[in-house]
């Protein structure tokens, strides 16, 4: 270390800028007037010679000596320390030959980024480490739905007049809040935003963060919740083919429906109003010198209302991005859906009772002629192979901003499209699965039991069926079983990373991949077993005329599916299976009829308006329909 | 005798209480981003240091004018004369001054003295902008900390109106943000004085940084011995 004058004197200058300095001198002063016997150099020395220490201290010569070695020992001390708090002259420096010369000879380009830094920074730092030891996935598995053909409103009931009939029908059915579970229809049981434990890992890192970005101040703990009760919509419109024909001892029915299908996310009112609140809030700090400078051009241009044009100002600003809402919150698609055929075989044929037994099937014939019209279609949305934080902070780092703002927004784009894909994306159908099922089928006069003439026009029908879905592969999207013990601190050695960039790197890609895998979930085929799915349902009718109205029970219950093979990579860390797999389903519905009938020489008309709304359910959201029929018996 | 010695040595542990004034300040910036940037590849490191001596090295030639070996010399030619930001800010002041008790003949040269302090002024903002603009690159990355570094360095400074706070905050192109504060040459040198002491300060507190910079010397004053042998 070099030591020069005027460093020596900037030690002074802190030195007698504080409280130590004063005690030094102080202390200096008493070892100089009064005996002292703490230096261990003097006990040596004592017991070198065998002089006493209050004869040593009287000797001038030995007293100068102890003051010069304790002031240049202190000098030392300080001047070390002193470098190191900021006694260091820039502008000296600068002007100093030698660093003049070598800045004239050297380009300095950037340092490439050090994987051992940005491991510091991730985990030393930021405890990045410790969001992922759990998964932001509660649940993977696409959400439960009941196909359009399963609506009663369809199902053949029609007295066969003639031989054949060919129905047309336009429907609307809504799905106001699907169910992600069996009894939770927002999000935060299938997205952890609700997660105590995730939330607060998050909250210290943003608190770690906030130390580079202190306008960075979101608290996970309030914000998140707030997206909690987020719901998926599933509307669908179109028009289902209908067609029976009369044989001897039976009836052949099937139906096919032609629609359109769009699925949403959705928020009430209020629950916007909060986020935009909580969000306003967060942003208010830096946006503080704008809002301030509108404020002031609104008065300045106009004499009404300030605070009401700043209102009108912030609404404009903030308009619904609906070119973001179309890519990224809707998805939707048309085309045809499964085939339902019922084959029936009459029992019992009475004037007052019948009873049919029937097969039934299911064939898996969905088919989408175009996907994303509104919205968007997420399948193709893939895993961000080349995705790196290092990368990212290199972007920053080197001052392209920009261009890292744009890597982290596609990230997030991208994991927000892989929700989507989970929660938006759906099948017109049951998936590739053939139904294969028995229906057991009656029909009453009230009469049967009433013996008066109005209990004549009164039937009550049922129908049971019970289907089968057989196995059939799709891709479905799972998270790894996690042990937290992998992602603790003591899984990344500091000292050994500092020294080892192979390893440094090692642990640097460790953490990119379960970033990416923790919001990108596994996409692999899967063997799917379905199960059953058993449907009951009753309807009461009361014909007068032309005139027929119905009402109608229904109960739909669909069992818990389970997996066969999944295709694994040879990379694939344990996988939470359960996630994945659908649970059962269970509806109940009521519905109503009216219908009117006439009839011509050769072939009479039908026209029939029917709703129907979900009353309990589970696992399955609650729906309701309502259809409008034309058939003619011909 | 025996009181003299001791009193002597009192004096010359007291002497630095009279160098104390002159020492010149440094400010250590806020250690919780110092410590996450200090001798990192992704924040101030030895690579760095070494850009912002050479910027803070050129943005001093203009202010103060080149080193040389008789002394600094300005890099601007103004009325035949060398000149520094320093100096052309003295003679801007003057000209308002005199333009302020100018008669009706004198007026007419101070004006003309006026219009080509500005067009130099444009000339000088647009080489200072050529200068800063590496550095730039870099510091948009982290535009928020280093807009706090910047503010903690104004602020214990005593200069929390420095013009660096607008130019760093600037949310468009900091080059137009400093164009429109950057009107005159007192402010030009209001501001280059403001940029300097920041830029020491930061160096100044980044110790780890500082010292990949003084190893990174060492390496080529050797390999210089070397070549020379």
């Amino acid at each position: 270390m070099l030591l020069r004058f005027d460093t020596l004197f900037l030690f002074y200058n802190e030195l007698c800028e504080c409280i130590l300095s004063v005690c030094l001198k102080l202390f200096i002063l008493q070892l100089i007037y009064h005996d002292t016997h703490t230096f261990v150099i003097m006990h040596y020395h004592c017991k070198k010679t065998g002089i006493g220490y209050m004869k040593h201290m009287k000797n001038l010569k030995l007293r100068c000596f102890f003051l010069l070695m304790l002031t240049c020992g202190c000098c030392v001390f300080f001047i070390k320390a002193s470098e190191d708090a900021g006694n260091f002259d820039f502008l000296n420096n600068l002007n100093d030959p030698d660093t003049e010369a070598f800045l004239d000879n050297t380009h300095f380009q950037n340092r490439a980024v050090n994987p051992d830094d940005i491991l510091q920074l991730l985990v030393f730092t930021l405890k990045a480490n410790c969001l992922l030891q759990d998964n932001l996935y509660v649940n993977t598995y696409p959400l439960n739905k009941k196909n359009i053909i399963d609506v009663p409103a369809f199902f053949p009931y029609r007295e066969y007049g003639r031989n054949r009939i060919f129905g047309l029908s336009l429907f609307f059915n809504q799905t106001s809040r699907m169910y992600f579970s069996e009894h939770c229809d927002g999000i935060q049981s299938y997205i952890a935003v609700c997660s105590p434990t995730l939330m607060q890992r998050l909250a210290d890192c943003i608190e770690c963060a906030r130390a580079i970005y202190p306008q960075f101040d979101i608290d996970p703990l309030t914000i998140f919740p707030l997206f909690a009760n987020i719901a998926v919509q599933e509307r669908q419109v179109g028009l289902m083919f209908r067609g029976d024909k009369k044989f001897d001892g039976g009836s052949l029915h099937i139906h096919i429906p032609l629609f359109y299908q769009e699925r949403n996310y959705y928020m009430t009112q209020q629950e916007r109003d909060r986020i935009e609140e909580a969000f306003d809030d967060v942003l208010e700090p830096a946006s503080q010198c704008d809002t301030s400078q509108e404020v002031s051009d609104a008065e300045n241009s106009s004499c009404t209302d300030t605070s009401e044009n700043v209102g009108m100002h912030v609404n404009k600003s903030n308009p619904v991005d609906m070119a973001f809402v179309q890519s990224h919150l809707i998805g939707d698609s048309f085309g045809i859906g499964d085939a339902r055929i019922h084959c029936y075989f009459d029992l019992i044929k009475r004037q007052y009772y019948k009873m049919s037994l029937g097969l039934v099937a299911t064939i898996p014939t969905a088919f989408a002629f175009k996907k994303g019209l509104l919205g968007s279609w997420y399948e193709n949305s893939c895993t961000p192979r080349d995705f790196s934080i290092a990368n990212v902070i290199d972007q920053a780092r080197s001052g392209k901003a920009e261009a890292a703002t744009a890597l982290g927004q596609a990230f997030a784009l991208g994991a927000l499209d892989q929700i989507s894909r989970n929660l938006l994306d759906t099948g017109l159908g049951y998936g590739n699965h053939l139904g294969i099922g028995a229906s057991y089928k009656t029909m009453g006069r009230l009469s049967f039991i009433i013996k008066r003439p109005w209990a004549h026009y009164v039937k009550m029908k049922s129908r049971m069926i019970l289907q089968y879905y057989t196995p059939g592969t799709e891709m479905r999207a799972f998270v790894e079983n996690k042990n937290p013990a992998d992602y603790a601190e003591d899984q990344f050695d500091l000292d050994r990373s500092a020294q080892d960039p192979v390893y440094a790197q090692e642990r640097l890609d460790f953490i990119n991949r379960k970033m990416i895998e923790e919001l990108y979930p596994f996409r692999l085929r899967t063997m799917v077993r379905p199960g059953f799915i058993f449907q009951s349902t009753s309807g009461y009718y009361f014909e007068a005329k032309n005139w027929k109205v119905q009402l109608v029970s229904d109960f739909w219950a669909r069992s818990e599916e389970s997996f066969g093979s999944i295709c694994t990579l040879p990379d694939t860390p344990p996988l939470a299976v359960s996630c994945a797999k659908r649970p059962a389903a269970i509806q109940s519905r009521l519905g109503a009829c009216v219908a009117y009938s006439f009839t011509r020489p050769t072939h009479s008309w039908t026209v029939s308006l029917y709703g129907d709304t979900t009353y309990w359910a589970q696992g399955i959201g609650k729906d309701f329909n309502i259809v409008f029929n034309m058939e003619c018996n011909f | 005798m025996c009181r003299t010695i001791p009193a002597m040595m009192v004096a010359l542990l007291s002497c630095p209480l009279m160098y104390s004034n002159e020492a010149p300040k440094v400010i250590t910036l806020c250690p919780d981003i110092i410590a996450i940037i200090d001798g990192k590849s992704f924040g101030i490191h030895g690579e760095l240091v070494g850009a912002v001596y050479k910027i803070a090295r050129d943005i001093q030639s203009m202010q103060l004018g080149k080193r040389t070996t008789s002394g600094r010399v300005g890099m601007y030619k103004f009325q035949g004369n060398a000149h520094c930001i320093k100096s052309l800010a003295a003679l801007e002041q003057a000209n308002i001054q005199a333009l302020k008790t100018a008669t009706d003949g004198q007026r007419s040269a101070c004006e003309k003295c006026a219009a080509e302090l500005d067009t130099l002024l444009k000339k000088m903002k647009q080489d200072f902008n050529t200068i800063v603009s590496p550095f730039l690159g870099q510091a948009r990355g982290a535009k928020e900390p280093m807009f706090m570094l910047i503010s903690e360095s104004v602020t214990k400074r005593n200069h929390p109106k420095s013009m660096l706070l607008d130019w760093a905050h600037s949310s468009d192109d900091e080059m137009a943000s400093f164009d429109r504060s950057v009107t005159s040459f007192t402010l030009f040198d209001e501001f280059c004085t403001d940029l300097v002491n920041f830029l020491g300060d930061l160096v100044s507190s980044c110790s780890k940084a500082r010292a990949q910079f003084e190893q990174l010397k060492e390496d080529y004053m050797r390999k210089q011995a070397a070549n020379k042998n």
